[in-house]
């Protein structure tokens, strides 16, 4: 019997469950991560309640597993609440791994995927954990489960018994009947026959004041944020958004935006024509606020999709913990500008690739304990994440001081896997090798190890990267250390684009692949082997006209009119985009071509500009995929 | 019953509307459905109500490389870039270089809006769901999924144009094998 078949039309309840767990889950990985380096009982109190509001809402929709994993946890953090268990290395790595399991499996739940976990060596250790060095008291025991389970009940549908203004939880007397407004058809009959009144176990005080919380778990962590001193201190207040609607929002201001243009525009065009002084004052007022205001709607709707990048820090945070004493490292994860803010799709995209890159520092970069004694190195490698703003992009630099990447290795591993062939590895400048690294088929880990060095590391980090049109940049030294910096623009949506025109037409080229730009002289480009490159600086870099790619007519034009070279970036490679003028920077909002015209290589999309004339915006990546340049 | 949409055969966009259609056709009620007719190379095609949501006047359109010759470029669509198609060559009715129309009907489809070019736009019209004909076999080479039918309007034929199945998303890119 399918457990989603006893679900049917409460599709609703279940996607919001997904949702809230997922919030909840994120909240006790950092609570875990921040109970490890020490903290106070309120933070052990939240994961407390976490895996209790847990168990009560997977015991509700029927997941039998899920709500036991959840139990057994809440059980073992009981005791640390109570302050009768240390909440040792051991416990928190239960905790975790625990809170991992709820994870995936939240994962099935959003496939609607009816599972037979593997729970069972979970739940034993977290019961050793929690009664080995303790005598079980089996009374007690079921006295608690019972009595826990009619606040199942409460929690479950005391969600609908809601908070009062100040977010003062619900007295006992509310929270009670709560359990008799049930839905009689999804009362799980053995709950109530469980359900112990409590004159026949009264509850302590304390047990009085975990109920009452355990009401509000669900709601009281995104609305309330306790000072230390117990005094509610100001309330943040958020709602969530469906993505589609902020997008439209923002596809509105954008709209705005370009209606302000034209007027200022037509304005501009009233003033210049003979007009008695004074009479368009009024209209010049309107015209100036109403640009004032747009500015700050657009600017308003952009800074809702912004999110701090903690989030994926954390993850990553909680990944190196673990891999670290794995491996048997001793790392340190120095976090640096956490409060920065990205676009929320940019924070989506760039969690994998950082994780990557991180795990590869730990792996790979950082040496075990004895061997960075013997370099003289401390004990305890350090590994910084850093993020932060350089105008337009984002910054973040994954920096680790471990052993480096030795250049001449990856070209030895490129030779033995036939990535480039020995005359090509002669050619090769020391930038060039070291770029090797993000190939595919190349790892430089001695041995293939489960989380890295399977050799699908860092080519898929590039490939990301270049997605999200940024660029990556390696720096190492051999024995002291790694620095890879990623730059991103800090909003897909907004494209800082430089306006190049080819003969007649203009188009877009971002500026995040834009390294420089040269006046092309005829004796700079040459052809070798039927490809056009062009001399730029000390290199030599492939050429690409652009109106050639974009089939625009050049016979009848005059051959020797100006060139340009706009030089770009496809992460590590430098490209010759050759137009024939240079207009200017500007931002753009960049918007698709339509559903029906699917993915144009070479084409990001366009922008719509004050005159209403569509421009398009290049994909640089994609054009010198598709010119086979890469 | 307002309701319409024309009999498109198993490419029917919209489920909804055939269900009712069979219901209705059970009960053998006349149902009526309207059609815009436009021009296209001095001949008249008739089009489903529901699939179009405006015609507008053609404005400037910015040419996208590599696509099909159908596809004109793109347009904007108070603030949307919407493609822009030119129905006559889609439909084999023009050469290339031939006149072009000077509006375009915004039709909805799967694959969002899309503007087709046509050379005028002449009415909307009330047409009997029974009197509409399945298009002929073999008819304009195969190309008779393009068409949800035919009926008879003062006389003449008029062949009813299907808006949801005219662009490919597949077929879109002209050359890409060359580019690689």
């Amino acid at each position: 019997m399918n457990v989603y078949d006893n679900l049917l039309g409460m599709e609703e309840v279940l996607d919001e469950f997904i949702v809230e767990t997922v919030d909840l889950l994120e909240g006790v990985n950092e609570d875990l991560v921040s109970l490890e380096s020490g903290a106070d009982g309120e933070v052990v109190n939240r994961i407390f309640r976490a895996f209790h509001a847990l168990k009560g809402t997977c015991g509700f929709l029927g997941f039998e597993q899920a709500k036991n994993l959840a139990l057994v946890a809440e059980d073992l953090l009981k005791q640390v609440c109570n302050n009768e268990l240390e909440p040792s290395g051991t416990i928190i790595d239960l905790l975790l791994e625990t809170s991992n399991w709820f994870s995936s499996f939240i994962g099935d739940v959003r496939e609607r995927a009816d599972k037979e976990y593997e729970i069972e060596p979970l739940i034993g250790k977290l019961h050793e954990a929690r009664y080995g060095n303790e005598k079980h008291n089996e009374i007690e025991h079921s006295q608690l489960v019972g009595l826990d389970q009619s606040i199942d009940e409460v929690t479950t549908f005391g969600d609908s018994a809601e908070l009062d203004e100040n977010n003062k939880l619900p007295s006992a007397e509310e929270a009670e009947p709560a359990t008799k407004q049930e839905d009689p058809t999804s009362v799980d009959k053995s709950v109530i026959d469980d359900y112990q009144p409590p004159e026949c176990a009264p509850p302590s005080d304390s047990d009085e004041a975990t109920i009452l919380e355990a009401c509000s778990v669900a709601k009281e962590r995104p609305t309330t944020i306790q000072s230390k001193d117990g005094k509610p201190s100001q309330a943040v207040r958020t709602i969530r958004v469906d993505m589609e609607r902020l997008e439209n929002l923002m596809n509105l201001a954008g709209e705005l935006a370009l209606s302000r243009n034209q007027l200022g525009q037509a304005y501009a065009n009233l003033l210049a024509t003979k007009i008695p002084d004074g009479a368009l004052d009024n209209l010049d007022q309107v015209n100036t606020s109403l640009a004032r205001v747009t500015t700050e709607i657009q600017e308003g709707v952009m800074q809702m999709r912004m999110l701090p990048i903690s989030s994926v820090f954390r993850k990553i945070n909680q990944v190196v913990r673990g891999l670290s004493r794995k491996r048997g490292k001793q790392v340190q994860l120095e976090l640096i500008g956490e409060e920065t803010e990205l676009d929320r799709s940019v924070i989506e995209a760039i969690g994998d690739p950082l994780l990557r890159l991180v795990r590869n520092s730990v792996d790979h970069g950082i040496e075990k304990p004895e061997d960075r004694k013997a370099a003289g190195k401390p004990e305890q490698g350090t590994v910084i994440l850093r993020a932060s703003h350089e105008g337009n992009h984002i910054v973040i630099e994954v920096e680790d001081d471990g052993s480096g990447v030795d250049a001449e290795k990856l070209v030895t591993k490129a030779l033995a896997e036939g990535v480039i062939n020995s005359s090509e590895a002669g050619a090769m400048s020391y930038r060039e090798k070291l770029n090797l690294i993000f190939k595919a088929g190349i790892s430089t880990a001695a041995q293939v190890t489960d989380v890295s060095g399977c050799g699908v590391g860092m080519d898929v980090v590039h490939t990301h990267i270049s997605k999200l049109n940024g660029i990556i940049d390696v720096d190492t030294k051999i024995g002291t250390g790694t620095r890879i910096t990623i730059k991103l623009p800090l909003a897909p949506a907004i494209v800082m684009g430089l306006r190049v025109s080819v003969w007649e037409e203009d188009y877009i080229i971002p500026l995040t692949s834009i390294i420089e730009t040269a006046k092309v002289m005829d004796e700079d480009l040459t052809k070798v082997e039927d490809k056009w490159v062009i001399r730029f600086q000390d290199s030599v870099v492939p050429a690409l006209f652009l109106d050639e790619w974009f089939l625009i007519e050049t016979i009848g034009k005059d051959e020797h009119s100006e060139r340009y070279a706009v030089i770009v970036a496809v992460a590590e490679f430098r490209y010759a985009l050759v137009v024939t003028g240079l207009k200017g920077q500007e931002e753009v909002v960049i918007k698709p071509l339509g559903q029906a015209l699917g993915r144009i290589p070479g084409v990001a999309g366009g922008t719509i500009g004050a005159d209403g004339l569509i421009t398009i915006i290049l994909d640089v990546s994609g054009l010198i995929c598709h010119m086979g340049l890469g | 019953m307002t309701s319409g949409g024309f009999e498109t055969d198993s490419h029917t966009q919209e489920p909804a509307l055939s269900s009712s259609m069979e219901n209705d056709e059970a009960k053998g009620v006349e149902e009526t459905v309207f059609m815009v007719t436009f021009q296209i190379a001095c001949q008249t095609y008739g089009g489903d109500i529901l699939q179009i949501q405006e015609v507008t006047r053609l404005s400037a359109v910015t040419w996208v490389p590599h696509l099909q010759p159908c596809i004109r470029g793109v347009s904007n669509l108070r603030g949307s870039i919407v493609p822009i198609v030119d129905l006559g060559i889609r439909l084999g009715l023009r050469r290339e270089d031939g006149k072009e129309g000077h509006l375009i009907m915004i039709a909805r489809t799967d694959q969002g809006l899309i503007g087709y070019i046509v050379d005028s736009v002449s009415g909307v019209v009330p047409v009997s769901r029974q009197t509409i004909e399945p298009t002929p076999e073999g008819w304009m080479d195969g190309d008779h999924k393009y068409y949800a039918g035919v009926v008879k309007l003062e006389e003449k034929l008029v062949s009813i144009v299907d808006f949801s199945n005219l662009i490919q998303t597949d077929q879109v890119l002209l050359d890409e094998v060359r580019l690689g």
